[in-house]
């Protein structure tokens, strides 16, 4: 009943969000704004209509007009992997460095690095990458990254490494201290005394006790990274979702944009949730 | 005479060495533990009780000095067959139940984990029915074999930590406080039920505490530690009659009794460290006073509490 009330709730709250930019007027004579809800009734109709005709409708590019349906399926897929990518990086790059290998030297450098980059603001790093790149190509003449949308890997590869950053910094941090916390308790002490190996004790006992914290900070670090998926795709030019939401201001492309990103968020989640628990099983001790 | 199963020479474990924090947690502590027998180890809260414990155990790795097990250095370099064979012996029980139990872990999973480690059992059943004759053996019963420690009162989680310390039937059992976390009228309960389980299996125990009356019952002899140091080591009873070093006297006197009037007259003695003007390049060191009665004192006080001693 509550997941009903739920999905009921996030679907009004899509279609009024949705509809924001087509009921919000200036007017330039009078110099104000104002929400005109008389046009709620017909914009939602009309996409109500366009569903039951069995179309997507259309969204502007440029100067075209395009048929959402032709390119959401590619657009939902590179969405989907940079996102699935980045927090996958996030959660391995986290639990790597944050449990399994905490106890080496090289580690706690990179917990400085991580550290000193967390203290900087994640549109601030993707602005700094992106001139990194450039700095790249131009000290070397190595293209690593192309703006153009049919790039393929060079123009895919670059926004999946900026997506798992705020990700990483956010699940590394949390990871660590509950490492450090966990670490102290007695049934380590106890595991420790009796001559247990400390990946053994890794698995069974600190995994074991962090992994609640991973899955309820889940959640958080998905929005992270669709936060910093929405500017990294207009920043460099990816053919992602967030077309749809970014390039009009048009009703139809926006609702189906902001459906869609619900969508890859749910798979991303339920994915890491599944990668987690294929871990658990094959790894640890039940 | 008893024969000797822990040696421990000349302990010291120092934090923060060389630094202007460094700590001296145990400084060159000396005693032996004798097969069959309680060893207390009294003395206020950061005296270094638990580190020394912790050190023969090795937590931490001793600063200095020898832990001779069976005659065996357990802070040499050992390989991993010593240091399992090692690990078996020697278990740990903690201070507070509700944090040394694995809390994702049920109780069989907890108990058998050191079965599961020195392959105690050939077979499921047999570790299952392993795991349900340890529960027997300290009070519980099978049915809690697939529960979690949250769902255990305190006194039953510390006896769930006795039946893991063993199940791998060790020789020798440091308990850290394993009392002082606990109800009053449960930690009768857990003592004595530490004393069956030494008369049926011989164990050894150094009992860590700070309830000096808890320790007089259960302890064949005690030590009484002071900053670092261990300041009087004798037999249970002559140390609470004999008492000589100063600071034991201070911690006898603050044990209350359950009597108002010998409540109302009695008189804390309290402990200056600067009382025993020991002049400069004086030998302080462990000097024994009477038959296993050892004093940390100098050779005048020495004379002195030989006089005292009834």
């Amino acid at each position: 009943m509550r997941i009903i009330q739920q999905a009921i709730f996030i679907f009004l709250l899509i279609i009024l969000l949705a509809a924001i930019p087509s009921i919000l007027i200036v007017n330039p004579y009078e110099l104000n704004i104002y929400l005109d809800f008389s046009q709620l009734g017909h914009l939602y109709g009309q996409f109500m209509k366009e569903l039951a005709s069995g179309s997507l409708g259309t969204y502007q590019l440029g100067d075209q007009v395009r048929f959402i349906s032709a390119d959401i399926k590619s657009n939902f897929l590179i969405s989907l992997f940079t996102l699935l990518i980045g927090v996958l990086s996030a959660v391995v790059i986290g639990l790597l460095f944050g449990i399994f290998l905490s106890r080496f030297i090289v580690t706690r450098f990179f917990n400085m690095l991580l550290n000193i980059l967390s203290t900087i603001p994640d549109f601030i790093l993707i602005v700094f990458s992106l001139v990194l790149a450039i700095k790249i190509y131009e000290v070397s003449g190595v293209r690593v990254i192309s703006l153009r949308p049919d790039g393929g890997a060079l123009n895919i590869w670059y926004p999946m490494v900026l997506t798992a950053i705020a990700p990483t910094l956010y699940m590394f941090k949390l990871l660590a201290v509950q490492y450090y916390q966990t670490s102290g308790e007695d049934y380590i002490r106890t595991a420790v005394s009796k001559g247990m190996r400390v990946n053994y004790i890794n698995f069974q006992h600190v995994y074991k006790n962090i992994e609640p914290f991973i899955i309820a900070d889940l959640t958080k670090v998905v929005s992270l990274a669709i936060g910093n998926l929405f500017i990294i795709e207009y920043l460099l030019n990816v053919p992602g979702i967030t077309k749809f939401i970014f390039q009009s201001n048009q009703f139809q492309p926006i609702t189906i944009g902001l459906f869609s990103m619900l969508l890859i968020s749910l798979i991303v989640y339920f994915s890491i949730r599944l990668v987690l628990y294929i871990f658990k099983r094959g790894f640890i001790y039940e | 005479m008893a024969e000797k199963l822990l040696e421990i020479k000349h302990l010291k474990q120092y934090f923060n060495i060389g630094r202007p924090n460094q700590v001296k947690a145990v400084d060159d502590v000396t005693f032996d533990i004798y097969k069959g027998e309680t060893l207390g180890l009294v003395g206020e809260s950061g005296c270094g009780k638990s580190t020394t414990g912790r050190t023969i155990i090795r937590l931490y790795d001793a600063t200095g000095g020898q832990v001779l097990f069976n005659g065996e250095n357990v802070h040499g370099r050992k390989s991993k067959a010593e240091l399992k064979k090692f690990n078996r012996k020697m278990q740990m029980i903690f201070q507070d139940p509700y944090a040394s139990l694995n809390p994702r872990m049920t109780v069989a999973d907890i108990i058998a984990e050191g079965i599961d480690i020195h392959g105690l059992a050939k077979s499921k059943k047999e570790r299952m029915e392993r795991v349900y004759e340890l529960l027997e053996t300290v009070g519980l019963n099978k049915e809690h074999a697939n529960r979690y420690p949250h769902e255990f009162s305190g006194g039953q989680r510390q006896r769930i930590g006795i039946a893991r310390a063993l199940a791998v039937e060790p020789e020798f059992i440091i308990a850290d406080e394993p009392i002082s976390a606990l109800d009053v009228s449960i930690q009768a309960q857990v003592v004595n039920l530490m004393k069956r389980l030494q008369r049926e299996k011989g164990l050894t125990y150094l009992f860590i505490a700070h309830d000096l009356s808890m320790v007089k019952y259960i302890s064949d002899r005690i030590g009484v530690m002071y900053f670092g140091k261990l300041v009087e080591l004798a037999p249970a009873d002559d140390l609470y009659q004999n008492a000589m070093h100063p600071y034991t006297k201070s911690l006898l006197s603050a044990i209350p009794l359950p009597d108002p009037e010998s409540e109302r007259t009695r008189r804390r003695i309290m402990y200056d460290p600067s009382s025993h003007h020991y002049e400069e390049n004086e030998k302080v060191e462990m000097r024994e006073i009477a038959p296993g009665h050892l004093v940390y004192c100098s050779e005048k006080e020495f004379e002195q509490y030989k006089a005292q001693y009834k």
